[in-house]
């Protein structure tokens, strides 16, 4: 029975005013810078649409890029959707991409399923690794924000003298160098389009994005998930154990990190290499926010977010800029994006009113 | 005019504040003598917290003037207030914890010597002060493990300290013991005799007889007059707060009591800072009944509810029993599996998630206790079919299930809280302020589901600060009053005056 | 047995005092927002960008003084815009301490590779601060060798952490921001406005971080390179954090990380694996932390989501 209708509601309006605002300041920003290094805006952003649409290997790049967003996103929205603060994807991206890393060539198992038992194996070090700050904060009260944070230091440097261990190589010859043997090709992921970057991944990061999605629409503990994050009082007086449910939040979260890190391992690098993420763990946290926590947004997003990586590589090929503007401006975008506009409006409508009000009682006190 | 200056050391006039829909303070014009201990009186919502407020400035006035000492005040900020000599001891006390006693009382006056605080002279000063009103703190232990009597005295000391003549004392007996309300009866009497003079708020009838020299009565947000102790007694100041036209009648259905459902034995809570808010709660609750418990706000009763329903610990020896079992402390989850609904004072806070839908709303604490087949998911199809008859039967005005509850009304966010938990069979239902803030169509019918569904074989506690609706629902009316609970009497047995002076403390005899 | 001697070696504990300075610089700000009660994670990337400007300033008027202003006048206007989004518009906290990190990256970043074409930037021209040669000290045998030939920064360290104790304990202006952020409202019945000190604590972290940052860029050798803080600003939020934001008991904490930090380099030698000893700093602030928690154990169950 529902009436088609051309008005916006008041949140409709908001979030139009947040998303609008959001993307003009942010490019705005990056045009004035741009045009600061010397270049034409313009050009820029077409370079950044042809490298991430432009051939069959743009699209490809795209969607190779899609697997690691939609997955760290979906970590990242399973913690923040409730209201915990998970830092800690980075770390636990890295544990995963080890483990997966370490199961594609210490074990030999049947095709397709390899890659899946690599998988699990990193999503399983993932949680692991959450765990610690989930413990930490539920027996000892330690904030997990800064738990989180650090154990992404200690993560990178663990793994590290994990693979070191393994190979039972040499000394470090420098950071860069440190990676495990190749896996076996029985644990690759199999191209998707021939001659592109792009592989089977692309269905694992999506069927990751729809559990998540079926989790908050359809069952119970996403629905109480969802209240928790909103609501805790509210849920608590209706039932739900707050405690279970802030380890579930972690052990979710951490599962699906260790995911991207192995897909990461065994999609594109075919091993694993020691600092192989970049910040991909913080893009996930940028992906949520851009989408308002929203599972389904959280695919739309990835996808921007992808299309924007693959084509700053190519801008950055094409042009004297640099792909880092891309990352900032970026950034930028989930700063704008914080802002509490419908508090502003509402201060604004609050100011708006008093003003009113006391006019029309001093008209009063006139007559 | 030089015999008025030195008469009336504050004058209100016209003083309006507006909230929203509510008016806290309806052009209130009060006049307070210089050297007196000066009583305001009110139920709660009466608008005295507003009031004083905007005489410390914490609160803008929409309109109004202050008059301090015949001179037209301007204030710019709270501390403008307070260095004009207006200082305000909050029932909520205001001390930092894991600072020193001094500490807490020189924070934001401190004297200055250089840069540097100047410990010395702070100290000398506060010293001073002690002596003169011979009060005995220790200056230099922390305040976290100090008994409430002393805070009291500590929050005494810094607005002396801050140089105030007229101290505003909001409640200040509510967390004290019989020994420390003498002590601070004691304390005001010599503050007055030393030439301050102190506005005194409460609500208990007793202490307003007890100190105070005038006596200003407070309701809906309006002066209702300032009266000398002589010319009225406590019945009448009573009549005077709570007196209020019944609009609403509801028609109670005759009950016959079944099954004891709520056995409460020896019942004893206490609060974060360790205060004992419920003291010795005993009742019972039987099939069929409701029992309401009056009181003014923050006597208790929030406590009260929140051991019955496992959201806080009760002190151990208490006993709560639920058909027979023993159920103390155990969480509110088991509650609601065991079928015993809550709806909280607090709606929007604790009753409802304002961020997500109506449906989501509305299956909140059923999805546990009843819940949907198969047992871990929620079709959409049982959430929608349970939503709608909730928003039938309880006719909550809405136009899709899948809207935030948020763009409801509050009176239709009522209905659909209280209709969740009547709609899940439950057979205690602790319901607090069933009613407040919504409108008379919404009270009605609310009222009229809560005894149809007690009528029904359910046993209700009903916690409300509206009088008349404890009066008009209850079967049984028991008055909370610090923290202790009173004999109200069946329904109908006491009048509404008897029971505002049961609530404030008075004897009904 | 040679690690247990390069543990208490004069190039040890002079390591140990060199690198304090970067914790203790932005722990004399941090303090004060902590006792407010502001929690800041974005200090990395005060931290990262003001070390870059830092750098910046000093490659373009060949002066390492300039160079600090330029880093904390950064770390200033960053601390600002926090500010700003945090208290006026309503964002969240983490979200946009989040944003700021990033931002850092992406920015130092995309300065580096467009103004010295390199992610790596050193010998370019910057001046960097050299280390001072003090005439009595030079001559103490065992400490001359640790506390001599430093700085001026790491100087500065000990001595604006002493300066911030002074001032959080012995001057109105830090009863004032204590009680800020002890008890918000009774701050505000005593006349002290919280935001007004909040604004204080804040641009306070911002300096200071901005001279931590330039410690970072310009101390001895003036270089930049990617993510060059390493976590640095998380580890001040965590001394922070575990002293209370008292400022000598922060000075403690800064030095035992200091310590682990300094350790990973005169360690580096032996044979053992690098990964373990650069674990060791990061370690060693989980391990203060969950000790200094430890008491909380018995509150368990009674937890409640931020």
């Amino acid at each position: 029975m529902k009436k088609l209708r051309f008005t916006l509601s008041e949140d409709g309006k908001i979030s139009l005013m947040k998303y609008g605002l959001s993307l003009v300041a942010t490019l705005a920003v990056g045009a004035v810078m741009i045009l600061l290094q010397g270049e034409n805006p313009a050009a820029a952003f077409v370079e950044i649409f042809r490298g991430a649409f432009g051939s069959r290997a743009a699209i490809g790049n795209t969607l190779h890029w899609a697997v690691p967003c939609m997955l760290v996103g979906s970590a990242a929205l399973v913690a923040f959707k409730s209201g915990v603060m998970n830092l800690g994807l980075e770390g636990q991206l890295y544990l995963g991409g080890f483990v997966a890393g370490c199961a594609g060539y210490m074990v030999s198992l049947p095709p397709v399923l390899h890659p899946l038992f690599c998988l699990l194996a990193g999503g399983l070090a993932g949680m692991l690794w959450a765990m610690l700050p989930a413990f930490l904060k539920l027996l000892f009260k330690v904030d997990e924000v800064i738990t989180t944070l650090l154990l992404n230091y200690v993560a990178i440097f663990f793994t590290e003298l994990l693979t070191l261990l393994v190979i039972s190589g040499a000394k470090a010859l420098g950071t860069n160098s440190i990676m495990t043997p190749l896996i076996h090709d029985s644990a690759k992921l199999t191209p998707l389009i021939p001659g592109t970057s792009a592989t089977t991944g692309i269905f694992v990061a999506v069927a990751v994005v729809l559990c998540v999605y079926l989790l908050y629409r359809y069952t119970l503990t996403g629905y109480e998930l969802k209240q928790v994050g909103e609501n805790l009082k509210f849920a608590r007086v209706g039932g739900v154990n707050a405690n279970k449910m802030f380890i579930i939040i972690f052990l979710v979260s951490g599962f699906i990190a260790g995911l991207c890190g192995s897909a990461e391992t065994i999609g594109v690098n075919n091993r694993f290499i020691s600092r192989f993420s970049s910040n991909l763990g913080w893009d996930g946290v940028m992906i949520t926010r851009v989408a308002s926590n929203s599972p389904l947004g959280v695919l739309v997003v990835s996808l921007i977010w992808a299309a924007f990586k693959a084509g700053a590589l190519h801008m950055e090929r094409t042009t004297t800029l640099n792909r880092y503007i891309i990352n900032l401006l970026q950034a930028l975008f989930v700063l704008f994006i914080s802002i509490d506009y419908g508090m502003l409006y509402r201060k604004y409508l609050g100011w708006r009113a008093r003003k009113k009000m006391v006019e029309e009682e001093a008209r009063k006190l006139e007559n | 005019m030089e015999n008025e200056r030195q008469d009336y050391v504050l004058e209100t006039r016209n003083i309006c504040k507006n909230y929203a829909l509510l008016k806290a303070n309806d052009h209130i014009s009060l006049k307070v003598r210089r050297n007196t201990i000066h009583a305001i009186v009110g139920e709660n919502g009466a608008g005295k917290s507003t009031l004083m407020g905007i005489l410390t400035n914490v609160v803008k006035p929409d309109m109004g003037d202050i008059i301090l000492d015949g001179e037209k005040m301007n204030f710019k900020n709270p501390m403008d207030a307070a260095h004009h000599g207006i200082g305000m001891i909050y029932q909520e006390f205001m001390l930092a914890p894991r600072f020193t006693v001094f500490e807490n009382i020189i924070v934001g006056f401190e004297e200055k010597k250089g840069v540097f605080v100047d410990r010395k002279k702070c100290r000398e000063r506060v010293e001073a002060i002690c002596e003169r009103y011979h009060f005995a703190l220790p200056l230099d232990e922390l305040i976290d493990e100090l008994p409430v009597s002393v805070l009291q005295q500590i929050e005494i000391v810094k607005v002396l300290y801050r140089g105030a003549d007229l101290i505003i004392m909001d409640e200040p007996t509510s967390t004290l013991t019989p020994q420390g309300i003498e002590g601070l009866f004691d304390a005001m009497r010599v503050l007055k005799e030393s030439g301050k003079t102190i506005l005194f708020i409460t609500h208990k009838l007793g202490e307003v007889f007890r100190v105070s020299d005038e006596i200003s009565v407070l309701r809906d947000g309006k002066l209702v007059g300032t009266y000398q102790p002589q010319e009225v007694d406590q019945q009448k100041l009573a009549n005077l707060m709570v007196g209020r036209e019944v609009i609403l009648q509801a028609h109670k259905l005759p009950v016959s009591a079944g099954q004891p459902v709520l056995e409460v034995k020896d019942l004893r809570v206490r609060d974060a800072d360790g205060i004992e808010r419920v003291k010795d709660a005993n009742f019972e609750i039987r099939a069929g009944e409701i029992v309401g418990i009056a009181g003014v706000a923050g006597s208790g009763q929030q406590h009260l509810v929140e051991a019955l329903f496992g959201l806080a610990k009760p002190e151990a020896g208490s006993v709560i029993r639920y058909l027979g079992d023993e159920v103390t402390g155990k969480s509110p989850r088991a509650h609601r599996a065991d079928r015993v609904g809550y709806v909280p004072q607090d709606r929007i806070g604790m009753g409802c998630n304002v961020a997500a839908s109506i449906w989501e709303n509305a299956i909140m604490g059923y999805h546990r206790a009843t819940g949907f087949h198969p047992k871990w998911l929620i079709p959409r199809r049982q959430a929608q079919e349970f939503t709608s008859r909730v928003v039938r039967d309880f006719d909550v005005k809405v136009q899709n299930l899948e809207n935030h509850i948020g763009s409801l009304s509050g009176g239709n966010i009522q209905k659909l809280i209280v209709g969740r938990e009547f709609s899940q069979n439950n057979r205690l239902l602790l319901i607090e302020d069933p009613t407040r803030g919504i409108d008379v169509g919404a009270i009605e019918y609310i009222w009229e589901k809560l005894i149809r569904f007690a009528s029904e074989g359910a046993a209700v506690l009903l916690v409300s600060h509206d009088l008349n609706e404890v009066m008009q629902l209850s079967d049984r009316i028991l008055v909370m009053y610090d923290g202790r609970l009173r004999d109200g009497g069946g329904h109908g047995e006491l009048t509404e005056e008897q029971i505002g002076l049961l609530m404030m403390g008075g004897e009904v005899g | 047995m040679e690690y247990i001697q390069a543990m208490y070696s004069t190039i040890t504990l002079s390591a140990t005092f060199r690198l304090s300075a970067p914790l203790l610089l932005g722990l004399a700000g941090y303090c004060f927002s902590n006792k407010a009660g502001i929690m800041n994670i974005a200090l990395e990337s005060f931290m990262m960008i003001s070390a870059f400007f830092a750098l910046l300033g000093s490659y373009l008027f060949h002066s390492a003084f300039i160079g600090a202003l330029f880093g904390v006048v950064a770390g200033t206007v960053l601390s600002f815009l926090y500010g700003v989004l945090v208290f006026h518009a309503g964002a969240n906290g983490l979200i946009t301490g989040v944003g700021f990190n990033l931002s850092g990256w992406g920015l130092t970043t995309m300065l580096l590779v467009a103004i010295f074409h390199t992610r790596g930037a050193t010998n370019v021209g910057a001046v960097s601060f050299s280390p001072i040669d003090v005439p009595i000290l030079r001559d103490i045998p065992y400490l001359g060798k640790i506390f001599n030939q430093q700085t001026i920064l790491v100087y500065l360290g000990p001595l604006l952490m002493l300066i911030a104790w002074v001032v959080m304990y012995k001057t109105p202006f830090g009863v004032r921001i204590r009680a800020v952020g002890l008890n918000r409202r009774a701050a505000e019945t005593a006349g002290v406005s919280v935001m007004k000190y909040s604004w204080i604590a804040m641009l306070l972290s911002g300096a200071c971080m901005g001279l931590s940052g330039t410690f970072i860029s310009l101390n001895s050798l003036a270089m930049f390179s990617e993510n060059m803080t390493g976590g640095r600003g998380f580890m001040v939020l965590a001394s922070a954090m575990v002293a209370g934001g008292n400022p000598l008991k922060a000075m403690l904490c800064g030095f035992i990380f200091a310590y682990c930090d300094a350790l990973t380099l005169t360690w580096s030698g032996f044979d053992v694996y690098s990964q373990v000893i650069s674990m060791l700093p990061y370690l060693a602030v989980l391990l203060v932390l969950f000790l200094t928690h430890l008491k909380n154990i018995k509150s368990f169950g009674r937890f409640e989501a931020s």
